[in-house]
């Protein structure tokens, strides 16, 4: 599929010493040596702990009671979205951008459906009933972001040379991710559609949108969002009970020590965990009503209560790796859309675990957002290796570029700007 | 601004440029650093050790098991009994009954397959009647009213009908308990609340009642030895964590994690002989009818080892029923009361000035013939007027102008010395609470009239506990015991981890005092003021006292406390018994009153402990032509 395009035969070398610089280079480096791809074994490994990590945690909470039935949906889930990874890294990204408009429309339309026909959870509208027969039900909205991601790829690819201009560069994009926050805001799914809005600005600030109407438009959001926020009585309570440190014995620390709870308890579950943690199925705080959202939002601290500091910072470990390989990937990718996707999966991926982190570790307001790739939950598991799949298309193609580049008979620096749209889509 | 400007500049519109790297660079490092905070956090968070109790499972104490009180041979005094909760849990019934039920139908038809036989379930009305059925059962186990029980049953379920447990009786113990044991955690069911609440039994009720105490729910509120030996005795609560709501896997039996396990208190073992206890209060309780006192008060020890063999009061209570007891009679007066003891004072100036050589038991005082008023205002009279007596004769009658002059000879000073030394004015240390330590004047606040008085017990007030210890002295040769109520400490199984070892105290008079002291105090018994006093084939020696009841200052006409303090067999005293009756009405010597309770409890313990009888004359012989002799 990746075909090696054939070495340029060279007999003389007349390009001196800066191209024989570059084979040198090439050949011995692992990371841009033919028909190497060194990134993909470190990716799989990061995956395959991660999600071993998270069938095990989920056996461990839910096993005794639930017989495992849980685990084995989510182990599909993930069977499915393994599928899903490899056949999106064998569609060039070119493709997707090329879809991403449609793709973005079809976004808006499901969105929709589910405001219209979701099934309604703890007072959320989130959900699609898929296959009612194996009660799956799918969140679109978790999808919303790759969508997001490809279409503001697409858009500042396509509309580079603006990308200095108010409208163009700031308002434009800020539209087309306002229009999906606002319906997964209609979803009362706050988490959700703060992420939306951070990676819209995060991938604006990567493309070169400029730095002061840019700051200046985050603010003026932030505090609308923030006003939306201390409309609801609930996410107000949250915000106040993490901000303010009440005398012991009042009302109002117990109130916060109510709204707290989650949290409190995640952080004892850490405690409790200390170094090599209770072992597998032993924490019990996970039981009951200790740590609430055991196998979803706060499946870290049950990490950290049966696995101990191991675990937890193992997993954070893993993270930090993907995040590494995924900035790399954006690095070397082959050209500035392909880059700018990458650097948005990234931050998709990078943000989610660390804002869930920061949540579990009582650092942030509590905030639904899951763990990637571990949390309980079909729909994220299934966007991230998706998401996954994108990157390692991009990282193999940047791969091809770089290689293809490297044999060129024309120096570097002679090679010129060109894009790699057309070719791409070739091999 | 410059970004885009280079951008033009180099061409291409696809290419990645250096500014997006340095920003998405930018980008990642803030996520890193975001992940080495939780990372920081993570291993930051383990320096504080969680506090548990704060917002996980709640709590609970797993209350020790209380010690028991044994007495001496090992009989039990006070113990503590576990209770129960015992409930019904109706689902676990239900799902008993359905299987019964299928276990009928595979009997009655054996050829049913199981996939039909499994999905067979009893009818709602027979369910019910089998319900009620098992329930009237446990009524009848638990010997409560089978109707009562229903009806509280169906009223708790009909009002929450998915309840886990509905109790049936909260204190369940001893018989009822081993009736519904066997049925209990067998599937069917019935289930006992596993938190403990230990209930304190005290099998003799009033026996050695003051001794003993009792256990109060306020701890500090506790009396006697329930409360001097409660450090040992309590032993240390566990504490678990106690997991509601987990699943009903286990019916019943919750999940629990225990942070501290509890340790049950020891066995405390009492020098009480329960036997001697209850021979001394049914002494007190007979004389209690003949004299009407306020109070008796009886104190035995071995004069040997200071132990205390009985210590009885009366008024009394049942330490059961603590709570309705008056607080009169909750006091454990022969530690917490003090007295006036009146002659059986004597033994003290008189031992003295014999230990210290002012004088001998042949040197001769005359006694004034009965009316002295060499000191100050107020005269001092014997009730009887006699002439010359020996120190002996002045004992054996209870001369007071006697004694006064052998203390006078003995000099103020060294009868002070000896006072303090045979333990008055000075808190006895007994494991009991409230013990008093008397009252004895210090030397510079005594008057002209104290030489005369303190010698025959006035001015000067003592416990039943120092009086009896201080005739034990006496009768051990001189050597004064430390008193003893705890002979050991024991574990739950069995080992001793303390033993009392007799221990002296002090010395306060040698050998040959103390002998001729005895010789003089028989001689009371035999011949003198205490001739009721006198055993079946024993030969005992004591004191009588009679002293005027001070109060408020004053002393009232014809209040009295009569009082008789002795040890027997003379030749080796095995037992020191006082007898204080408070206030009795009609009769008040001493020697009528006391002497008689006395003479019953010394001749049932020295038959109890076997002690060979003297070929004597039986006592009383002479008794009935006795005019009463006055002290």
């Amino acid at each position: 599929m990746f075909a090696e395009p054939s070495m340029a035969t060279s007999a003389v070398d007349w390009r001196g010493t800066a191209r024989a610089r570059g084979r040198e280079r090439s050949e011995d480096n692992p990371l841009t040596a033919p028909g190497r791809y060194p990134l993909v074994p470190v990716i799989a490994f990061c995956l395959f702990m991660l999600l071993g990590v998270s069938l095990i945690m989920l056996f461990s909470v839910e096993g005794a009671g639930g017989g495992g039935s849980e685990v084995l949906k989510q182990a599909l889930f993930g069977g499915a979205g393994a599928i899903g990874l490899l056949l999106i890294w064998s569609v060039p990204y070119q493709r997707l951008t090329k879809w991403s408009v449609m793709m973005y429309l079809g976004m808006i339309a499901v969105l929709v459906i589910v405001l219209l026909f979701g099934v309604e959870i703890k007072g959320a509208r989130r959900w699609l009933r898929v296959l009612p027969m194996f009660d799956v039900k799918v969140q679109p909205s978790e999808f919303a972001r790759p969508t997001l991601i490809l279409i503001l790829a697409w858009y500042f690819r396509r509309y580079r040379g603006l990308i200095h201009r108010f409208f163009n560069g700031i308002l434009i994009p800020l539209g087309i991710a306002g229009v999906l926050c606002g319906l997964v805001l209609l979803e009362r799914d706050f988490g959700q559609t703060a992420f939306l809005g951070c990676l819209c600005f995060g991938m604006m600030f990567i493309a070169g949108s400029r730095w002061i109407p840019m700051g200046s438009t985050l603010l003026v959001l932030g505090v609308v969002f923030l006003g939306l926020i201390m409309l609801d009585p609930v996410r107000r309570g949250r915000v106040e009970a993490f901000l303010q440190e009440h005398e012991q014995g009042t009302v109002d620390a117990q109130i916060s020590a109510a709204t707290n709870f989650q949290a409190d308890q995640s952080v004892l579950a850490i405690q409790e965990g200390a170094i090599l943690g209770r072992g597998l199925v032993n924490g019990y705080r996970k039981e009951g009503r200790f740590v609430p959202e055991a196998t979803n939002d706060f499946i870290f601290s049950v990490i950290g209560e049966e696995l101990g500091l191991v675990g937890t910072l193992g997993v954070v470990f893993l993270y930090g790796v993907l995040i590494v390989v995924g900035t790399v990937i954006a690095f070397r990718a082959p050209d500035a859309t392909g880059m700018l996707i990458a650097s948005g999966l990234t931050l998709n991926l990078g943000g989610q675990a660390l804002l869930n982190l920061l949540v579990v570790t009582k650092l942030f307001v509590n905030k639904g957002l899951p763990l990637p790739f571990i949390s309980q939950g079909g729909s994220n598991l299934m966007m991230h290796m998706v998401c996954m799949g994108i990157l390692l298309n991009i990282y193999v193609q940047g791969q091809a570029k770089r290689r293809r580049r490297l044999a060129s008979p024309l120096p570097l620096r002679m090679q010129g700007e060109h894009d790699s749209l057309d070719r791409a889509i070739d091999f | 601004m410059r970004g885009h400007q280079r951008e033009h500049t180099s061409g291409g519109m696809g290419q990645v440029t250096w500014g997006m790297r340095l920003r998405l660079g930018a980008a990642t490092c803030v996520l890193l650093a975001g992940f080495s905070l939780v990372c920081i956090r993570v291993v930051a968070l383990q320096w504080h050790p969680p506090v548990e109790a704060e917002t996980a499972g709640q709590v609970r104490t797993d209350n020790a098991l209380r010690g028991s009180i044994l007495d001496r041979e090992g009989r039990v005094l006070a113990f503590t009994e576990n209770s129960f909760k015992v409930g019904i849990d109706p689902v676990v019934m239900k799902r008993y009954l359905h299987e019964e039920y299928r276990d009928e139908v595979a009997e009655a038809d054996p050829d049913l397959p199981s996939d039909q036989l499994l999905a067979m379930e009893l009818p709602e009305d027979e369910l019910k009647r089998r319900m009620s059925d098992m329930v009237a059962g446990v009524a009848k186990l638990l010997e409560l009213s089978a109707e009562d029980v229903s009806r509280r049953f169906w009223e708790r379920l009909g009002a929450a009908p998915g309840t886990r447990f509905i109790v049936i009786d909260r204190d369940v113990r001893n018989q009822r308990f081993k009736n519904i044991a066997p049925l209990m955690n067998k599937g069917m069911g019935l289930a006992c609340d596993p938190t403990q609440s230990w209930i304190r039994n005290y099998p003799n009720h009033n026996l050695a009642c003051h001794v003993i105490g009792f256990l109060s729910r306020i701890p500090s509120e506790s009396e006697g030895i329930e409360w001097a030996m409660d450090v040992e005795l309590r032993g240390r609560d566990g504490q678990y964590l106690f997991f509601p709501g987990s699943s009903g896997r286990n019916e019943l039996i919750h999940r629990r994690r225990i942070i501290q396990d509890r340790v049950d208190g020891n066995d405390i073992q009492l020098t009480i002989d329960s036997f001697i206890q209850g021979v001394v209060e049914s002494a007190l309780a007979k004389a209690a009818v003949a004299h009407n006192p306020e109070s008796i008060t009886a104190v035995v020890v071995q004069p040997k080892t200071g132990e205390i063999l009985a210590m009885a009061n009366l008024p009394d209570f049942d330490p059961n029923d603590y709570g309705n007891a008056e607080a009169d009679s909750r006091k454990n007066r022969a530690v917490t009361d003090f007295f006036e003891p009146g002659s059986m004072f004597k033994i003290v100036p008189v031992s003295g000035a014999l230990e210290f050589g002012s004088a001998r038991p042949d040197s001769i005082y005359f006694c004034e013939n009965g009316f002295w008023t060499s000191s100050g205002t107020r005269p001092l009279r014997d009730s009887h007027g006699y002439g010359d007596l020996t120190v002996e004769e002045i004992i054996v009658h209870s001369s007071n102008i006697g004694t006064a002059k052998v203390a006078i000879d003995l000099g103020k000073e060294n009868l002070f010395y000896f006072v303090r030394r045979f333990g008055f004015g000075t808190r006895p240390s007994i494991a009991l609470r409230g013990v008093t330590p008397g009252s004895v004047r210090p030397l510079n606040d005594w008057s002209t009239l104290s030489m005369t008085r303190i010698p025959m017990g006035h001015e000067i007030a003592v416990s039943a506990l120092q009086m009896v210890m201080a005739m034990a002295t006496v009768a051990n040769d001189g050597q004064r015991m430390k008193p003893q109520l705890v002979h050991s400490v024991r574990s739950q199984d069995g080992q001793v981890l303390w033993r009392y070892q007799p221990k002296v105290v002090d010395q306060p008079i040698g050998p040959e005092t103390a002998a001729m002291m005895r010789r003089a105090l028989a001689g009371v018994v035999e011949r003198g003021t205490a001739r009721r006093a006198r055993l079946d084939g024993y030969r005992a020696g004591g004191k009588t006292g009679t002293a005027q009841y001070a109060e408020n200052g004053v002393y009232p006409p014809g209040l009295w406390t009569s009082s008789f303090v002795g040890f027997a067999p003379v030749e080796d005293p095995v037992v020191s018994v006082i007898v204080v009756v408070d206030r009795p009405k009609g009769d008040y010597y001493g020697g009528t009153v006391a002497a008689p309770v006395f003479k019953e409890i010394t001749e049932k313990i020295l038959e109890y402990y076997q002690v060979p009888r003297r070929s004597l004359a039986p006592a009383g012989a002479d008794l009935a032509g006795a005019s009463p002799i006055l002290d």
